[in-house]
């Protein structure tokens, strides 16, 4: 091995086995506070999001339906000669020789 | 409720479900995970309290992101060094080691180096660790986390590759420069060092 990539490696070892000061275990309340209040603030949003989708598709369903049935409306309100038609066709079944 | 016992997938869920109980015991779950990482990668100018709730905002602004393919701890590891190496690259100034900045600890551990074969004396550790960080200074963001992990955690590159993101041959590459530089900068302090000079 190369003289100076023995002495980098014999520092970075000696470097990686020293004590080091206990990092933060704990977070101070503060900064939880804020971490915490960030959440709130997206979580929220998530819920709003879903809750304006929701919104959004129950308005886009009722007004398919609407359109349905206005457009269906001239139809339904026609009146219908033909409703004994079946019935009709039927008993001239039965009764043809 | 005390959730110090509860698996971390639950208080995931919980904390997803908008569970405040939860989500503190989360953030008391994560602190001493994040903070190991950011005391490892901290830079110069940033406080590791503040670096930690940065990492920790992030975190639980993403949770709905984390879709549970890998450890928790994984994911929030990824996060904590892609954070710490943002804030590295935002420190623009990398300080120039001479050998008129070294304390007295440290022009000892230079002393060993070059004449010794052995390895430094465990006294000599935190002489060895501030020589090392004001090496790392002069890398950059990414060369610097990758020694980091490599050699001064011991990660293999497996590991660098699943908290970085970046694939085996980059890692083995950054690596391989990151030592270059090093070399480098090591040899010039040990150039300007009186024992080589005599």
């Amino acid at each position: 091995m190369k003289p100076l990539d023995d002495q980098l490696d014999r520092l970075l070892r000696a470097a990686a086995q020293a004590p080091r000061e206990a990092a933060l275990s704990e977070l101070p309340f503060t900064a939880q506070a804020r971490v915490m209040g960030a959440w709130r603030s997206s979580h929220s949003d998530s819920v709003s999001w879903l809750a304006n989708w929701l919104r959004a598709g129950l308005a886009a369903a009722a007004l398919v339906a609407a359109l349905a049935w206005g457009l269906s409306w001239p139809t339904l309100r026609a009146p219908n000669g033909d409703e004994y038609a079946v019935a009709n066709a039927a008993l001239y079944v039965a009764i043809a020789p | 409720m005390d959730d110090s016992g509860t698996p971390v997938t639950e208080l995931v869920a919980r904390t997803r479900m908008g569970d405040e109980a939860a989500a503190r015991a989360l953030v008391a779950r994560l602190t001493p995970v994040v903070g190991r990482i950011v005391r490892a990668h901290l830079p110069r100018r940033t406080s590791e309290e503040d670096l930690v709730q940065m990492v920790l905002t992030k975190v639980f602004t993403r949770l709905d992101q984390f879709r549970g393919l890998v450890p928790l701890e994984h994911w929030v590891a990824r996060i904590t060094v892609n954070t710490c190496r943002h804030e590295l690259a935002r420190e623009k100034h990398r300080p120039e080691l001479r050998h008129a900045d070294l304390s007295e600890e440290q022009t000892a551990v230079l002393d060993h180096l070059a004449a010794e074969e052995s390895e430094l004396a465990p006294q000599q550790g935190i002489a060895a660790r501030e020589l090392a960080d004001q090496l790392l200074a002069g890398l950059n963001p990414e060369d610097r986390v990758v020694v980091t992990l490599l050699h001064l955690e011991g990660r293999s590159v497996e590991e660098i590759k699943q908290i970085t993101g970046w694939s085996g041959p980059l890692v083995k590459v950054r690596a391989f420069r990151a030592r270059q530089k090093m070399k480098k900068h090591l040899a010039i302090l040990l150039k300007e060092h009186p024992h080589e000079a005599a």
